[in-house]
């Protein structure tokens, strides 16, 4: 057992390294970019939020967000440990689960120290603090880490429900999260092993497809799994300075709709670039699929749908209120709609799956619409166009090779 | 008659490793072996005949379809058994099997029986990934017999069956060949099925030689 603990956690503490390095220096970063009086202000607000003895914060729900990004990441790196060969080993389920969980709790060591910080700092400024606040920290960690560790469904659902109860470092709140990982414990012991080799994203929709019509689209969206719940989250990146921008500053009635329309493609085009990248790292290459009488047209139309249908609801509200600028940033949804399947399948080198002349080429286009909405006319007129250059790089595709280096040598790891 | 032409083909997977120059080949219809070393490119070639890799230069005419200009009209007589199951792992048995009916314009009652044929009802609702790979080259066994294709493209179609799918196999390619159909089978167990060959062929550097 103490084995089975200890090899979890020296694999964690590499995976760590790693994913922590980002974090931070993602943080670093935007603190860095922010004026001193705000960054000044910054600090106070989230120590104060760490620490609060109130049951509601907003920055500790925030951390408990967070640290379950987090964990997924790190998860998907360890959840080689988890199955496979490692099943057959002497471990019980329980054991195994509980030492995974500590095993993707660990890598979220950095959070854990920023918690920490924050709640030492919220004390030396002389904030309402509470020992409840860091008592919450390593329930959070472990509910985070619970969310993503192979088991069954109702395991990951109790510490799913274990990490908001635990951010809100009430005593009730902390009671019921320790109740619900206990449970947790408990029912991953209960799960069979057959169960827990199951991939655990796909019930759910697996259910779901078998009630609707079948085909590529209910495939991509299982390949997109939960993550498909986050891709609308860069919009809200664009969304909140907008409005603020908008609440703030006295804008002509034009200039308000250069701003609308501006956050509105930036978000847009960042939520859709979001979707294809996570598409293409998700989904490999079904290549026996193209020997059946369907044209690559028509596969290449199923991934644009899919970008459209998920993204195109952010726009409901926008068309409501303004639709002239509605109408303009649709149409520049529908042209990276129909041109990112088409990137997609044409990325063997590049610094991320779409490479790094999409990502440019999209924002400019988002740009160019904003401050020329006539833009958005010859985009729309292009999508035919630009639909058929995907099907062509569809066809083109070396199904073998993209799935060897793109999925096949990345996974070795895991074999 | 179903016929099989490949017409100055060349194809590499990168530019390090050019596997067919200039490659011709036309295939009659019932059967024909396709033998060579490993590494030879029979999987290439075979990919290239079922559309699933496009030639860089070259065509290629199924019944006198080419697969990338008539994508729909060259596939829709087309049946292709890989030799490592290629089937996303986000479906189940069935799903997958009622795509491959709604492509050949077949009625969805087919998918219930071409499961009860492959013995693959208890299986039916699994997802791809819980198969073993014997199943799931039975999803696909299941997937050609779906409509009727006549031109079948199989690459080492005896490879992890057992003598009872064998011998099915056997007798698809029997049935095949009466009915006038055309099979281009990659195979290293060439004795297994000799006595349904009608010719052989053997590939050796790139290019395709008449076996006698």
């Amino acid at each position: 057992m103490g084995a089975s603990f200890r090899f979890h956690l020296s694999s964690s503490i590499r995976v760590t390294l790693g994913l922590a390095t980002f974090q931070l220096v993602l943080l670093l970063v935007l603190a860095a970019l922010q004026p001193p009086q705000a960054r000044e202000l910054l600090f106070k607000g989230l120590a104060a939020g760490t620490a609060t003895p109130e049951a509601f914060s907003v920055v500790r729900l925030g951390f408990a967000f967070w640290a379950v990004i987090a964990a997924a990441a790190a998860a998907r790196r360890l959840g080689s440990a988890h199955r496979g060969w490692q099943l057959h080993l002497p471990v019980g389920s329980r054991t195994r689960w509980a030492a995974g969980v500590l095993s993707v709790a660990a890598t979220l060591a950095h959070l854990a120290v920023l918690w920490f910080l924050l709640w030492v700092g919220a004390t030396l400024l002389g904030e309402p603090v509470s020992l409840r606040a860091l008592a919450a920290l390593p329930l959070v960690a472990l509910a985070a880490a619970g969310v993503w560790t192979p088991a069954p469904g109702r395991t990951r659902a109790c510490a799913a429900a274990a990490a908001p109860l635990a951010a809100s470092a009430s005593l009730p709140g902390l009671a019921a999260a320790v109740a619900l990982l206990a449970l947790a414990c408990f029912q991953a012991g209960r799960g069979s092993s057959r169960s827990a080799r199951v991939p655990p994203d796909s019930s759910f929709l697996r259910s779901l497809g078998r009630r609707l019509p079948t085909g590529q689209l209910v495939f991509s969206l299982r390949a997109l799994g939960v993550w498909v719940a986050f891709v609308h989250l860069p919009a809200a990146v664009f969304a909140a300075p907008t409005g603020l921008a908008i609440r703030n500053n006295e804008f002509t009635p034009d200039q308000t709709e250069l701003v609308v329309r501006l956050g509105a493609s930036l978000g847009v085009t960042t939520t859709v670039l979001a979707l294809a990248t996570l598409l293409s790292a998700r989904r490999p290459p079904w290549a026996w699929s193209r020997s059946l009488p369907w044209s690559a047209r028509r596969r290449v139309a199923a991934d644009a749908v899919l970008l459209l249908s998920i993204a195109s609801p952010l726009l409901i509200p926008l068309l409501y209120l303004r639709a002239s600028s509605g109408l303009a940033v649709l149409a520049l949804l529908v042209f990276l709609a129909v041109r990112l399947p088409g990137r997609m399948r044409n990325s063997l080198r590049g610094l991320t799956r779409l490479g790094a002349w999409t990502w440019v080429e999209a924002m400019l286009a988002a740009l160019l619409t904003s401050l020329q909405p006539i833009v958005a006319l010859f985009l729309a007129l292009a999508s035919p166009l630009v639909l058929e250059a995907s099907a062509r790089r569809e066809r083109s595709l070396k199904a073998a090779l993209y799935l060897e280096r793109r999925f096949h040598a990345a996974r070795d790891a895991e074999s | 008659m179903p016929r099989l032409r490949m017409e100055g083909v060349a194809f590499a997977y990168d530019d390090r490793a050019r596997i067919f120059t200039d490659l011709n080949l036309e295939v009659a219809s019932g059967v024909t072996l396709l033998q060579g070393e490993n590494g030879a490119g029979k999987t290439t070639l075979l990919k290239l005949a079922a559309g699933v890799e496009k030639p860089d230069v070259g065509r290629v005419l199924v019944n006198g379809a080419d697969l990338w200009r008539q994508e729909v009209a060259a596939r829709s007589d087309l049946a292709f058994l890989p030799q490592e199951p290629d089937v996303t792992p986000f479906a189940s048995v069935r799903e997958v099997l009622r795509l491959v009916c709604r492509l050949r314009s077949q009625p969805p009652g087919r998918v219930e029986e071409v499961l009860a044929e492959t013995d693959l009802e208890a299986e039916a609702d699994l997802s791809i990934r819980e198969l073993s790979r014997g199943q799931r080259r039975r999803v696909l066994l299941a997937a050609a017999w779906i409509g009727t294709p006549r031109t079948a493209i199989l690459d080492e179609p005896l490879d992890a069956m057992d003598e009872h799918w064998r011998g099915r196999i056997r007798g698809w390619l029997e049935d095949l060949r009466e009915d006038g159909g055309l099979a281009l089978v990659a195979t290293h167990e060439a004795g297994a099925l000799a006595d349904l060959a009608d010719r052989s062929l053997v590939l050796r550097d790139g290019e395709v030689l008449e076996l006698d």
